[in-house]
């Protein structure tokens, strides 16, 4: 058994959260990080094959898998020229002690409609990470269904940030298949669809933005806590920030309350950290992407 | 319990009123009821104060707001055009549905419906349909091709007695006030409903330009009593309901008919006298619910 | 249920079949009870009352867009007609942002083209924001001046929802 797994049953010691505070408010945390230092990010990506896109994160010793399936389906009324997205989240029981039972399912739906504000925009679809337009095959009849699923193998903080991560790992390595469509002679006709298995197209994922959380503990805010200095939260918000430096979403965590200017600077912290963090993120990528091509 | 439980330990005299109402209900009661008198001021067969307001949804064709005191009832009616079955070629489709939402009573929790509602829910159907309210032929469009399908929602918004008495005259009155929206047919033979504002500018020809009201028949109008001994309480509250605990509900038409008549067990075998007393109560209050439905009515079209 | 040594928030949002035009489509409330509780968690002085949940359920009788900055500032208010310990009343606004420009309560049509959203929770005395989600691209003067817009107007909502109450408890007495 996991020598921290009692700890994360019973909760912290007195001794403990001070231990935390105090290193927090010194600039110098228990795993010795700085407040705005990220953990070492390995991504690994293709690590399910029947996937069209995998890839698995590893923040310190937060584990998260994404994977993406296409399908073909129908657009829907209202927009015909796009793509559908969905994203669900799953939490492994084994990840954490408190996700055993139906424990995990209210932060499996949390993180997946943080997810959803934060990579597919606004309800006209402007300023999503991900283009739908390019998802259609024929307009109004046929387009691709993403079906991209978040699963939690474990957890020890900041996992927002780890899926925001995977899926963005995911969607570089997704392949969907060229599509050849022959178009009956009548409007009405169900149009032939012949899926190339040869051809893939590669997803543009310059657009995808990463999720910083930047958690408050005390006075202080810092990057990329860990369960244990998530359990001592007073509040967390989550930004999305792209490679233009605009904000993709934001979602509030935690139930104190913030004060305006506080929020404003978290904000542009949180651009501040998203540079880093999309450099470190993109080498990474590329770096798996390469050796599993080898 | 409480026959034994009644003032003998001379408790009574040092109690305060309302912990005796909790402790002994039934003989709180009993005692009011010596005196011909409910706890709230009504005599025995009064009915509480009934309002009714007409229009409350805006998003509905139909819709009204009905307060028997404290029970509150919010019914809406909405139209959708739909392909008639082929047994009946020529007839709309009525679908009536109770509803209670966690707010109305603290017995309710998501995830724990409150079993009387679909009780209730099909009462109303019942009633709705047998008294022949609404002529189902009046609902087509086209004959064969096209009708109304007619979902009456009603939510009780609180529950405090008499639910059925008072979610039967919403749906009466939402009925009254329904107006159905103006079809055209659309070239390629599909029937859209023309809203207010582009009315001018359809050059298209309207289906049912005049035919905006439902001709409503023998109206259904209901009164739910307690019985108790030999009383006779109308108009029940919750608390009435739930301590003395045999119902009677007669439904009325307006011209005074029966169409219905429930009782759903009970330790009070009513006698035939009782049961005549309870309809003429119930004649008494149609006449009421019926002053009250024609006001709202008038009142709106003077608005 | 485990014992717990401050109160529990329960909130529920549920839709009435009527409210939105196409009959049954009152969706998504389990997302919006989520954030309706986060919303009114850290104004409920849960130390008040231990080993109790209080209940929040809504109900929405018609839905012309706003439907979320509305229902939360309702249930704040029958939080406060209950008399549940608050530090103070909540008030939320939400903004719907179209091309360039900011719309404040937007209604269903406007939220059906919006471009991104932005919408805020806060308590206005204490100046403190209780709940923030936001939606599509913005940029931060953009993000600063939908926080301007929403903070000034949930203080004047605030006042209003303040005034309410008084009157309420006037006539009561």
């Amino acid at each position: 058994m996991d020598p921290y797994q009692f700890t994360k049953m019973v909760g912290l010691s007195t001794g403990e959260k001070h231990f935390i505070w105090g290193g927090i408010a010194q600039d110098l945390r228990s795993d010795g990080r700085q407040r705005l230092h990220y953990r070492p990010i390995s991504v690994e990506t293709g690590v399910i094959p029947q996937a069209n896109g995998s890839a698995r994160v590893r923040i310190g010793a937060t584990d998260v898998i994404a994977s993406i399936k296409a399908e073909l389906g129908k657009p829907s009324m209202h927009q015909p020229g796009k793509g559908k997205i969905s994203i669900f989240v799953d939490c492994s029981p084994t990840a954490a002690p408190m996700f055993e039972g139906r424990g995990g399912e209210e932060l499996s739906t949390e993180l997946a409609v943080a997810l959803q504000r934060c990579l597919l925009g606004g309800k006209s679809g402007a300023g999503a990470g991900i283009d739908l337009s390019s998802l259609i095959v024929t307009e109004g009849k046929i387009c691709w269904d993403l079906y991209i699923d978040g699963l939690v193998v474990s957890s020890d903080g900041n996992l927002l940030d780890a899926l925001g991560a995977a899926i963005k790992a995911a969607l570089s390595n997704t392949g969907i298949p060229k599509v050849n469509v022959d178009l009956g002679p009548s409007p009405d006709d169900q149009p032939e669809v012949n899926v190339s298995d040869e051809e893939f197209l590669q997803f543009d994922t310059s657009g995808v933005p990463v999720i910083v959380t930047l958690t408050k503990v005390g006075r202080h805010y810092i990057v990329d806590a860990t369960s244990d200095e998530e359990s001592q939260m007073s509040s967390a918000v989550s930004v999305s920030v792209n490679r233009h430096g605009h904000i993709c979403g934001l979602t509030k965590r935690g139930g104190a309350g913030l004060d305006p200017s506080v929020i404003m600077d978290m904000i542009s912290v949180g651009k501040h950290v998203s540079e880093q963090l999309i450099t470190v993120l993109d080498s990474e990528i590329s770096a798996a992407e390469a050796s599993a091509t080898d | 319990m409480a026959e034994t439980a009644t003032g003998k330990t001379g408790m009574e005299g040092e109690m305060e009123v309302d912990a005796y109402r909790r402790l002994f209900p039934l003989t709180f009661y009993e005692r009011h009821l010596l005196d011909s008198l409910r706890p709230d001021g009504r005599p025995l067969s009064r009915s509480r104060h009934t309002s009714l307001s007409l229009g409350a949804v805006s998003s509905a064709d139909g819709s009204a707001l009905v307060k028997f005191g404290d029970t509150t009832m919010l019914a809406a009616i909405k139209l959708e055009v739909m392909t008639p079955s082929k047994e009946s070629p020529d007839e709309g489709c009525l679908g009536i549905e109770f509803h209670m939402p966690p707010i109305c009573s603290p017995i309710v929790r998501p995830g724990k419906p409150a079993e009387i509602a679909p009780v209730i829910s099909k009462q109303l159907e019942d009633a709705i349909l047998s008294s022949g309210l609404i002529n189902l032929k009046e609902l087509s469009l086209i004959s064969g091709k096209a009708a109304w399908m007619t979902y009456v929602d009603i939510y009780c918004l609180n529950a405090d007695g008499s639910l059925f008495d008072a979610a039967l005259f919403a749906a009466v009155a939402a009925f009254s006030h329904l107006e159905i929206p103006l079809v055209s047919l659309s070239e390629g033979g599909r029937v859209i409903t023309v809203s207010g504002e582009n009315l001018d500018n359809t050059a298209k020809e309207l289906v049912n330009k005049d035919k905006r009201k439902l001709t409503l028949h023998s109206i259904p109008f209901s009164l739910t009593c307690v019985l108790h001994k030999n009383y006779i309480l109308a108009d029940p509250t919750a608390e009435e309901e739930s301590i003395m605990e045999t119902l009677l509900t007669v439904v009325l038409d307006s011209s005074s008919q029966l169409i219905s008549l429930y009782k759903p067990g009970g330790s009070v075998l009513a006698f035939k006298t009782m049961v005549q007393d309870c309809i003429s109560y119930t004649r008494k209050r149609v006449k009421e619910l019926q002053k009250i439905l024609s006001e709202a009515l008038s009142d709106m079209e003077i608005d | 249920m485990m014992y717990s040594d401050i109160g529990r928030l329960n909130c529920n949002i549920s839709y009435t079949t009527f409210s939105t035009s196409i009959r049954g489509q009152g969706s998504d409330n389990k997302e919006f009870s989520a954030m309706l509780h986060k919303a009114l968690e850290g104004s409920i002085i849960l130390e008040s009352f231990p080993k109790t949940t209080v209940d929040v359920f809504a109900l929405v009788l018609e839905s012309g867009g706003s439907d979320l900055p509305v229902i939360i500032s309702c249930a704040s208010l029958a939080l406060a007609d209950a008399g549940i310990m608050m530090y103070d009343i909540v008030s939320s606004v939400s903004v719907t942002c179209i091309g360039k420009n900011l719309i404040i309560d937007p209604t269903s049509e406007e939220e059906d083209h919006q471009d991104a959203s932005f919408l805020i929770s806060c308590m206005p005395s204490r100046n403190e924001v209780t709940q923030l989600t936001l939606t599509g691209e913005w940029t931060t003067a953009k993000v600063h001046e939908a926080m301007e817009l929403c903070i000034d107007a949930c203080s004047k909502l605030g006042d209003i929802m303040r005034s309410c109450l008084k009157e309420a408890a006037s006539t009561l007495q």
